[in-house]
């Protein structure tokens, strides 16, 4: 590893969005129940929603530790993807939806290859993602669901998936603002619903 | 998945609450290559290195925002392939007292400790242990904040510790490691 190298890059200025924090770690586990008890029970995680194997290969379930809908969500192994590989995917939130829009710009303008523009399921967020060079799958994301001290959880009927953005923006779910604001240019009308 | 899971609450009275995900620590190929991918393309900063005397392969510890680390990337070598990927996972608690709390929890629960104590770049006073598919997991206090002007703590400053109680005696400059509770520390 060149030293100097390294401790010369910084962050280049006028990078068209901020990175705030770090929001879910995805993880690939063998039992989700087994799991699930050692997250909620010794950890003090809750759940915010569970997805059986019938619905996604393995099954998933994801908990909270703050607001957030999810801090951790769990996965379970497949034959594709056994427990211990570990990692499914690492989460960073933007504050706010134009960066979204930008980084996908972005990234499309250093081609790095998008895997999923749009809307997930679980916690509704609005995500770009992508792979690192060693292929650890990230996940920019904006808006996830806020979950208050009453602990309602928005119902599965109201998570409206969507493989575009444009889509994502065009077909908000309830009680999400998805108002671009300068970055609109950078949408493709085409792909609106 | 037998047991309906919405069902699995935290309980009450647990003597602690991780509040957001800290870092997470990957494995990769080639820490230069994703040094550029990371800082270049997502905007990070390096925070510090570790370089090969310190740990095989080296290490380099990048922010987001004023923590000192947000991602850490460790060297892949023969026994970690970069396709493992998670090196480990770390929790902020908002006290000092909740890293013992959750200390004492895990013994209540026979769930094995096998680090504690502060870390090296960072500084953090921490415990560390795996999930149950053996992820690690880190449980922590106090981790430095990096300022606009862009300083990381210098190395010597660092104080390694291998217990909570050798590293609340013995802090790094800037560092209050006075407990709430001192009946949490063991003599």
């Amino acid at each position: 590893m060149n030293v100097d190298a390294i401790k010369s890059m910084s962050r280049p200025k006028g990078l068209p969005f901020r990175i705030g924090k770090l929001g879910h770690v995805g993880m690939y586990v063998k039992d989700l129940e087994r799991s699930t008890r050692f997250y909620t029970q010794i950890l003090g995680f809750q759940v915010s929603d569970a997805i059986a194997p019938g619905e996604l290969p393995g099954g998933a379930v994801f908990l909270r530790c703050a607001t957030d809908h999810h801090a951790i969500a769990l996965f379970g192994a497949t034959e594709d993807h056994p427990a211990g590989t570990g990692l499914h995917h690492v989460a960073m939130e933007v504050p706010t939806l134009d960066e979204i829009v930008r980084i996908r710009e972005h990234l499309r303008e250093h081609q790095i290859p998008i895997n999923l523009d749009g809307r997930r399921g679980a916690g509704v967020q609005l995500v770009v993602e992508f792979r690192d060079p060693d292929g650890h799958l990230l996940e920019i994301y904006w808006g996830i669901d806020q979950i208050g001290s009453e602990g309602v959880v928005r119902p599965e009927d109201q998570w409206k998936p969507v493989r575009s953005l444009e889509e994502a923006i065009g077909n908000p779910v309830e009680g999400q603002d998805t108002t671009v604001q300068a970055a609109k240019k950078l949408l493709n009308p085409k792909e609106a619903v | 998945m037998s047991v309906p899971l919405p069902a699995l609450k935290r309980p009450h009275g647990t003597p602690f609450r991780l509040r957001k995900i800290g870092h997470v620590a990957l494995f990769v190929t080639d820490i230069e290559r994703s040094l550029h991918f990371y800082c270049d393309i997502l905007g990070f900063q390096v925070s510090d290195l570790y370089q090969e005397d310190m740990m095989p392969g080296g290490a380099a510890f990048i922010r987001l925002n004023t923590d000192h680390h947000g991602i850490a990337l460790f060297q892949a070598t023969q026994d970690r392939d970069p396709g493992a990927g998670l090196h480990h996972m770390a929790f902020e608690v908002g006290s000092l007292d909740e890293v013992f709390h959750a200390r004492d929890h895990l013994k209540a629960h026979n769930w094995p400790i096998h680090f504690q104590g502060r870390r090296r770049a960072g500084v953090q006073i921490a415990i560390e242990f795996h999930d149950p598919d053996g992820h690690n997991l880190e449980i922590y206090w106090g981790i430095d904040q990096i300022g606009s002007e862009g300083k990381a703590r210098p190395a010597n400053q660092w104080k390694g510790a291998s217990s909570l109680e050798a590293a609340i005696a013995d802090p790094v400059v800037g560092q209050d490691t006075t407990l709430l509770d001192p009946s949490l520390a063991r003599g």
